[in-house]
């Protein structure tokens, strides 16, 4: 190479490098604003549910009901478990929708024998588009749960077919492995009452490894002791109650977890329920109630509440959760291109020219801007083109910001979402703090990508995730048995 | 960027985070200290709450007891015990907490400036079941969050104020309004007259949400004024004057209902045979299987379920329709003349 050319090189990577240094800035400050507008959030949340005696308030007729619909597809080994759990829920209107999605293996014979079904045959119109339903039973001993049988279509289509079969105003959709806490639908339905323009409100999802589980319920919430499910608990931390806690005051959120959503069941009909043809389906979901709402003048309102939780278990190898980040970016990226036409417009609102803009330039293009700094910084080291103390100290300064919002994080889970109480549990968390924000948040870039490729390459496969179940600790005489969830996820 | 900004700013960062980090520590420390504290001082207290709140003669050790435990602690162990007791054990469970300063705490939360303490004392009335003026005072309070508390709060009173409460059913506030309607409900008997007032006088306002209130009462006090509102131009007003007739029952509720069947509006036509089938009136069947081919799914369906609840006479009716000329009676009939009886039992459609 010529040494013009050279140079010319050079120049171009340090303009590149002052590119990146620029983007750093601008999501960095808007960090800032969403934490300020967490901890806002947060305290205006704490005080309106101190104490707040709902049994008493909900517990009328006039309490709208909710149909908690949780689809399952071969988890015999946890099904009912997770069923009782959801039975045991303290909602006076409650109704438990479960479908079977053409498991393979004994989930409906498991749900037979432990619950007593029966065959049943309502009447209900296929508002939203589903495979066939086999069979109907309902709970001679749990009056107040239904089982669908349907032949297998996938996730999206299984909350669809519980969807037809839901009575109530509200619909909740939920993982059947997720262990919500007794209190949480109580506290869910709150933005419901409060607001007549709110079509869905979301919980905070908290990990489960290492916790004791009895009887579908965690009860001893313990910070994870592995480091893989540890900085996750960080990383989901940061998302619920520093992410979709700030963006109540700043837009609104996009996202409501597919593990934990409470939504209006008229308006979930009215956008044709869940997209099949989608692994991003609860985002998608949430974007067209968003988009739906704001084009014909109805409620289109989405609500984080930081305190009703509901506990899953991550995966706990290299593989499972490169896979389900995979997964993830590439449901990203479907639901922004489905709703490109939303971005930038005013018509929108803050969601056309804040949360979308929010989405692309971080959500999305994030890793690839932050793997071409990397690289970017790599070269122009090597090439002399950076000052070497500088670059040293810019990194320390980038790290030390992600740590930094992990630790106000913390604070926000410690005010608004406390559940690790003991000390040990609390010291527990400090080292993933550090964790997340160097090794993992790198590792996650990569995967990020990985996804961003596999989309642009049309691959819409979902990824089957076998659960191995929860592991039994020894149980006290006389007790049910304790587990102990151990978050392991084979390889399929 | 100079090197000043940068090392500056990881100053700042350094300095945040452990600031926060020690904060953490501390908070968390000393938690834990608190609860090894008040783990046998907690338990010494509920026991003497117990022993209080089901008549046992109170000992100044018991009072000691919990004269010990913290504020926060006491607040809580209150709310905890509160639950489990109704009737004379709640109102000797209110006279605990008043004499372990609860209530005048509770009391003194009420009167403050900000919103938020406010709520705090409210709540904390309802929580212990104390009888205080200052619950009926919040009704009117200019944050919703305090009103709608307060709402919650008048239904354990032992003198609800219910032209309050039923003005407020017309409030900014839909928590306002759903708070109201709940302890309305919850009251219910004393409730019928100022509701009948309310329905009788002009049917401005939300009268939805009076109506609301009517049907979860369901008193036959309220069905002239009901039958009158069956008219009313919202078909949401009119589907709940049905809906209450249906509750209620009597000649005049059949006729209006009979009437209704006809409702230019689907969700009106639904609920007037959903009152007919609730209250099994035989003699509305052919009313009712002549329905069955309504334009509408949900009348249809409401229609045939329905005519299965009034017995014999509606299953006659019901197997008549499976050779009935339009397609969607035939099929309707069908699907309910398939029903399972456990499915009926259970409540299922």
């Amino acid at each position: 190479m010529s040494a013009p050319a050279a140079a010319s090189a050079l120049e171009l990577l340090k303009g590149w490098e002052w590119i990146v240094l620029a983007y750093f800035v601008v999501v960095n400050g808007f960090y800032v604003v969403l934490l300020g507008s967490s901890a806002v959030e947060a305290r205006g949340q704490l005080q309106k549910a101190w104490r707040e005696p709902r049994e008493r308030m909900l517990g009328s007729d006039v309490a709208p009901r909710v149909s908690v619909i949780a689809p399952a597809h071969d988890e015999a080994s946890t099904i009912a478990e997770s069923v009782r759990a959801l039975l045991t829920l303290r909602y006076p209107r409650l109704e438990v929708v479960l479908v079977n999605d053409g498991s393979s293996d004994a989930t409906l014979a498991v749900l037979q024998r432990e619950f007593d079904l029966a065959p049943i045959h309502p009447i209900f119109r296929r508002e939203v588009d589903s495979k066939p339903v086999r069979g109907l039973y309902r709970s001679r001993t749990q009056p107040e749960l239904v089982v669908v049988d349907k032949e297998n279509g996938g996730k999206a289509d299984a909350l669809n077919a519980g969807l037809n079969l839901a009575s109530g105003s509200l619909v909740c959709a939920v993982d059947a492995d997720t262990l919500i806490e007794p209190d949480a639908m109580l506290r869910m339905v709150r933005p419901f009452l409060e607001r007549e323009d709110v079509v869905a409100a979301g919980g905070t999802v908290r990990i489960a490894n290492g916790s004791v589980v009895r009887a579908g319920r965690v009860v001893h919430a313990r910070a994870p002791r592995t480091p893989l499910a540890g900085v996750q608990s960080v990383e989901y931390l940061r998302a619920f109650l520093f992410g979709r806690l700030g963006w109540n005051r700043l837009g609104g959120n996009l996202i409501v977890s597919g593990a934990f959503g409470l939504f209006r069941r008229d308006a979930m009909i009215a956008v044709g329920g869940y997209v099949h043809d989608t692994v991003g389906e609860d985002m998608e979901l949430v974007a067209a109630l968003r988009r739906r709402g704001i084009e014909q003048g109805t409620a289109s309102r989405i609500v984080f509440v930081a305190d009703p939780v509901a506990w899953t278990e991550v995966p706990e190898s290299l593989r499972a959760l490169s896979r389900q980040r995979d997964r993830w970016q590439r449901g990203l990226a479907d639901v922004l291109w489905r709703h490109r036409a939303m971005l930038g417009r005013p018509r929108y609102g803050a969601l056309g020219v804040v949360v979308l803009p929010y989405f692309v330039l971080v959500e999305f293009l994030g890793p690839v801007i932050e793997a071409l700094g990397l690289v970017g910084l790599v070269v122009a080291l090597a090439f002399g083109a950076v000052d070497v103390p500088f670059a040293l100290l810019f990194f320390l300064v980038a790290y030390g910001f992600g740590v930094v919002l992990n630790v106000f994080t913390l604070v926000l889970e410690d005010r608004a979402a406390r559940r690790y109480d003991g000390f040990g549990d609390r010291l527990a968390m400090l080292p993933w703090i550090f964790l997340e924000s160097l090794g993992y948040r790198q590792l996650t870039v990569f995967w990020r990508l990985r996804g961003l490729v596999s989309f642009l390459r049309g691959n819409a496969e979902w990824g089957a995730m076998p659960r191995r179940g929860f592991q039994l600790e020894p149980a006290e005489q006389g007790e049910q048995p304790a587990r102990r969830i151990s978050g392991e996820l084979p390889a399929s | 960027m100079p090197d000043g900004v940068v090392t500056w700013a990881l100053a700042v960062e350094g300095v945040l985070a452990a600031v926060t980090l020690a904060w953490l520590v501390a908070v968390a420390g000393a938690r834990a200290l608190r609860r090894r504290r008040d783990t046998g001082r907690s338990a010494l207290a509920r026991e003497a709450m117990t022993r209080a709140s089901l008549g046992e003669p109170q000992a100044h050790d018991d009072l000691a007891a919990l004269a010990r435990v913290g504020t926060d602690a006491r607040i809580e162990l209150l709310a905890a015990s509160g639950r489990n007791f109704s009737g004379k054990a709640r109102m000797r469970h209110a006279a605990l907490a008043e004499t372990a300063g609860v209530v005048a705490d509770a009391e003194a939360r009420c009167r403050s400036r900000r919103w938020w303490r406010r709520l705090q004392g409210v709540r904390l009335l309802t929580l212990t079941g104390a009888v205080s003026a200052q619950s009926a005072a919040l009704l009117s309070d200019r944050n919703a969050e305090v009103r709608a508390a307060a709402a919650t709060c008048s239904a354990d009173h032992p003198e609800p104020d219910l032209d309050r409460l039923i003005a407020m059913l017309d409030d900014e506030s839909p928590l306002c309004r759903f708070a109201a309607k709940s302890s309305l409900v919850r009251i219910g008997g004393p409730v019928v007259a100022p509701l009948a007032r309310r329905l009788a006088a002009t049917p401005g306002g939300r009268i939805d949400e009076v109506m609301e209130v009517a049907a979860g009462v369901a008193d036959a006090r309220l069905l002239p004024a009901a039958i009158e509102l069956a008219r009313h131009p919202s078909p949401r007003t009119r589907a709940l004057a049905a809906a209450i007739a249906g509750a209620v029952g009597g000649a005049a509720a059949i006729e209006a209902l009979k009437r209704l069947l006809f409702d230019p509006d689907s969700t009106v036509r639904a609920a007037a045979a959903a009152g007919l089938g609730k209250l099994a009136h035989w003699p509305a069947a052919p009313e009712l299987a002549a329905a069955l081919g309504d334009r509408a799914w949900e009348v249809r369906r409401s229609v045939a379920l329905a005519l299965r609840s009034l017995g014999p006479t509606g299953l006659v009716m019901l197997r008549e329709s499976l050779h009935d000329p339009d397609r969607f009676a035939r099929d309707m009939a069908q699907q309910v003349l398939g029903l399972p009886a456990s499915a009926s039992r259970a409540g299922v459609a």
